[in-house]
């Protein structure tokens, strides 16, 4: 009876194929016309910002879907439908690219128009009225996406982008569920670009994100379509791998699995991953990342949107030194025998070792030397220690005056090249110091045409700019209103300096400055930019961790605590001074000490980092440190305690309110904002008594290597294969 | 104050402190637990309002303290007693019946108490450093 009753209910289900009971529809809602009824918004959109009218702009109403809405006028019709938060799916449009309209997966129907329009190329006129979700559009999606499964092959299973695909997600929501094809499908010769990014071309779908991200963002024209139709094909022309600092985006745009990342091949699913927010600190502008874990291992490291610093961008180096993170890593204390080795012993050992020696000396026999990738808490913990002990020999990485803020930071901030309309560079190669204020510098010559003029030796910067000299003396030149550079810099509203660490480090840095103030005043600048390759600098001289005036010379300390520091000559140090490195990986820095601390690295702890605007901003802890690796800020606390210097702090918050009062703009580390030098500060900054004559020497760039500059990327493999694949972009 | 709304902790304060005497240790274990739960609400509360110059994280440990101090206690009327005169102490504070200096001064005795008696004692913070925790 009950069997009887089951299979009649199916058969009347079968036989109206309209009807679809409340189970399914909860799934996808079927309309009238027997189509689904598609989600109006996806998660991915909800609460985005939407852009900000610009001021002066004309306004339209256009209707999307019943809703009247105003929009700028000359803003497509998809910026129309997005934003009343409607989801129009896409594949070669990208907000940072230029629009190319060669997918057509963005159809939609417009009021009178016979055919379906592409949304991304078409501007919105007065009146017009959009529909989003008619049969018209639907039947061309269905098509569309018809048309690119034809000659997409059906490796899902073994494609590494399987599970964040664009192709797949927008199939299953947009595609109709059968083909028509039983064609064999077309097949392309993968292409070889270089060590970092993978190809397996039978993928792609044309949508040419990547040949515009090169043209455009990265500025090397090296990926290009050959061929057209069924023929065409993506690569470089001559078979050469993509030579760019920034290439590893064009796997984040690849919307496919065309392009997917070389060193993490096969190695990971996306389902897989636990994803960390958090902060980059390998180079100076510290772009916000998501750090992919699986099994406590780093896995992959994606960018974060952060309008302020990296839009959504990172450098090669960012993205892929990760994988020295497990390579030559410190993980338990080791002590110098008698045999002059390196031994294995425990942390009560060694703490008490140090603590014991630090008791023994005096305050002037002590210094500490920080490196790259300090964060300040181990700084200011490490500063109250020697400073407790009577020491004020603490070096910061990058030794400027900490006296103003103004004049250590990069004051124009990196959003704000945006503003500026003449540019001058001092002694820096932002491609390898700032792989992001390029990118942006790029944009605004591409775009605006910004004057741009480069004092020091002439690199190649991905845009045009005018290399005015190599030495000091072409800056005294702009002293003079002949010279056409001055000029420019002279006749623009808000021109910016921006000064490599390479010109400010050198002996006659203080003249350099002093000559760059000038330039500035001479120009109207507001004041000048320091551009910091190392994520500690900003924060060391923040926190006043900076040798003090009665501090003692190198050659004359007995002990050296090298905090990170990793570049430190031995012959500064005298024959018998005792060296304690404490950090995370075992470079030349732990090889010259008799007393390693092993700490955590940047993915393993909580740390505050200040980048070169002086943004203010923490990384999370994503993956254990490995071993018996400590916090670092927990090594010098305890080893405080054992010297019998107990610090007035001894968890990570009362540590905090200690920074944050030293320095009141810690308190808040959620990079929002940059706490902005006065004007009347600027003015003081400019106006620092010049000092002395700049010898001419030219002027160099702080990285001698780009992919391998601090501990970290010099441990990674795939940064050696870079060097052998590009150079060091020196 | 996360959690739990000022209004219920105010309330829940009120009903508890008018209870005198309640008979069952197990009845008296749960009110004391209560009463220690309720202060560590305040705290971020407490430390905004009497702007205490303390991390709240330190907060707590002192009222833990404060709780463990008596711990020994076995006697349900004093017990009892503690949990009445405990009620009253948040009622004023939450109420702002109480100066900044009157917080301020207990934690910061509180404080000078408990590092002297860490002094004496081998230290936690090495403990738990050499232990990996
Ligand atoms: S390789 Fe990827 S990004 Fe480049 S055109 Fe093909 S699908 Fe687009
Ligand atoms: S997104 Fe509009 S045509 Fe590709």
């Amino acid at each position: 009876m009950k069997g009887a009753r089951i299979l009649k209910r199916a058969s009347r289900r079968l036989s109206s194929s309209l009807t679809v009971d409340k189970a399914t529809r909860a799934v996808a809602p079927i309309g009238a016309d027997g189509l689904a009824v598609l989600p109006h918004s996806l998660p991915v959109l909800n609460g985005a910002k939407l852009p900000a009218v610009r001021e002066g702009a004309q306004m339209i109403e256009v209707t999307v879907d019943g809703h009247a809405i105003q929009i700028e006028s000359g803003s497509s019709i998809l910026q129309a439908i997005e934003s009343v938060g409607i989801n129009v799916p896409r594949f070669c449009f990208h907000e940072r690219l230029s629009v190319a309209g060669n997918c057509r997966m963005c159809l939609v129907e417009i009021e009178k128009s016979p055919k379906p329009v592409a949304s991304c190329a078409m501007p919105t006129m007065p009146g017009m009225k959009i529909f989003t979700n008619s049969p018209m559009v639907k039947k061309a999606r269905e098509g569309v996406m018809e048309f690119l499964l034809a000659n997409h092959p059906l490796d899902c299973p073994i494609c590494d982008q399987g599970g964040e695909c664009d192709l797949q997600d927008q199939a299953m929501l947009f595609g109709s569920d059968r083909s028509r094809y039983y064609e064999v499908k077309r097949a392309v010769e993968d292409k070889n670009l270089g060590p970092l990014v993978k190809t397996v071309m039978t993928r792609c779908i044309h949508c040419t994100r990547c040949v515009r991200f090169s043209q455009e963002v990265a500025g090397v024209n090296m990926l290009g379509t050959v061929g057209r139709g069924n023929a065409m094909e993506i690569g470089t022309y001559v078979g050469m791998a993509l030579n760019s600092e920034m290439s590893g985006n064009v796997v984040d745009l690849c919307p496919v699995g065309a392009l997917t990342s070389k060193p993490n091949a096969f190695t990971a699913r996306a389902w897989e991953y636990r994803s960390t927010s958090s902060i980059d600190v390998l180079d100076g502008c510290c772009p916000s990342i998501k750090v992919d874990n699986r099994g406590g291992e780093v896995m992959r490291v994606q960018p974060r949107t952060n309008e302020d610093v990296n839009e959504e961008w990172i450098s090669d180096k960012t993205r892929y030194a990760v994988d020295g993170l497990k390579r030559q890593r410190l993980d338990v204390p080791l002590l110098r025998g008698a045999d002059g080795l390196l031994a294995p012993v425990d942390w009560k050992t060694a703490l008490q070792i140090l603590a014991d020696k630090l008791r023994a000396l005096r305050g002037d026999q002590i210094g500490a030397f920080a490196g790259p990738l300090v964060e300040v808490e181990a700084l200011v913990a490490l500063k109250d220690l020697f400073n407790s002990l009577g020491s004020t020999a603490t070096f910061p990485p990058t030794a400027l005056s900490a006296d103003l803020r103004a004049s250590y930071t990069l004051n124009s901030t990196i959003a704000g090249i945006e503003l500026c309309d003449a540019l001058l560079l001092v002694g820096t190669n932002p491609r390898t110091e700032a792989p992001l204020l390029n990118t942006r510098i790029r944009k605004m010559v591409r775009h605006y045409d910004l004057p741009v003029g480069l004092v020091g030796s002439a690199v190649d910067l991905t845009y045009e700019y005018s290399h005015l000299g190599t030495t000091a003396a072409a800056l005294s030149s702009l002293l003079t209103p002949s010279s056409p550079f001055a000029s420019v810099l002279s006749a623009a509203k808000n021109p910016a300096i921006v000064v490599g660490t390479a010109a400010l480090l050198r002996e006659d840095g203080g003249a350099i400055a002093s000559l760059v103030r000038q330039v500035a005043k001479a120009s109207g600048a507001k004041g000048f930019s320091v551009l910091h390759a190392a994520a500690a600098a900003v924060g060391a001289l923040d926190v006043g961790f900076v040798p003090g005036p009665s501090a003692a010379a190198p050659s004359r300390l007995k002990l050296a605590y090298l905090l990170g520091h990793d570049d430190l000559p031995a012959a500064s140090l005298p024959e018998d001074a005792f060296v304690v490195y404490q950090g995370h990986h075992g470079g030349a820095g732990a090889q010259m000490a008799d007393l390693v601390l092993p700490g955590a690295a940047y993915t393993e702890k909580s740390a505050t980092y200040v980048n070169t605007e002086g943004r203010v901003q923490r990384t999370a802890k994503a993956v254990d440190p490995p071993g018996a690796a400590r916090e670092d800020w927990k090594i010098v606390v305890g080893l405080a305690l054992l010297a019998g210097k107990p610090l007035p702090y001894e968890s990570l918050g009362a540590l905090r309110e200690r920074m944050a009062s030293l320095a009141p703009f810690l308190a808040a580390a959620d990079g929002e904002a940059v706490a902005p030098s006065s004007a009347e500060i600027a003015a003081a900054a400019l106006g620092a008594p010049s000092a002395g004559q700049p010898s001419d020497a030219p002027l160099g760039v702080a990285l001698s290597n780009f992919y391998m500059s601090d501990p970290v990327s010099k441990a990674s493999p795939t940064m050696a294969k870079c060097v052998q694949a590009f150079g060091t972009r020196a | 104050m996360a959690g739990s709304s000022t209004g219920a902790l105010a309330l829940r304060n009120v009903a508890q402190k008018s209870i005198p005497f309640s008979s069952s240790m197990v009845e008296t274990k749960q009110r004391v637990l209560s009463l220690h739960r309720d202060f560590l609400r305040c705290v971020p509360w407490i430390k905004r309002s009497y702007k205490v110059p303390m991390s709240e994280e330190k907060m707590r440990t002192l009222l833990t303290a404060a709780f463990k101090e008596k711990a020994a206690e076995n006697d349900i009327h004093q017990i009892n007693r503690l949990v009445v005169k405990g009620r009253m102490e948040l009622e004023e504070t939450m109420m702002m019946w109480k100066g900044d200096s009157h917080v301020i001064s207990w934690l910061e005795e509180a404080d000078a108490k408990r590092t002297a008696a860490m002094k004496s004692k081998k230290n936690e913070f090495l403990d738990k450093f050499f232990n990996g925790l």
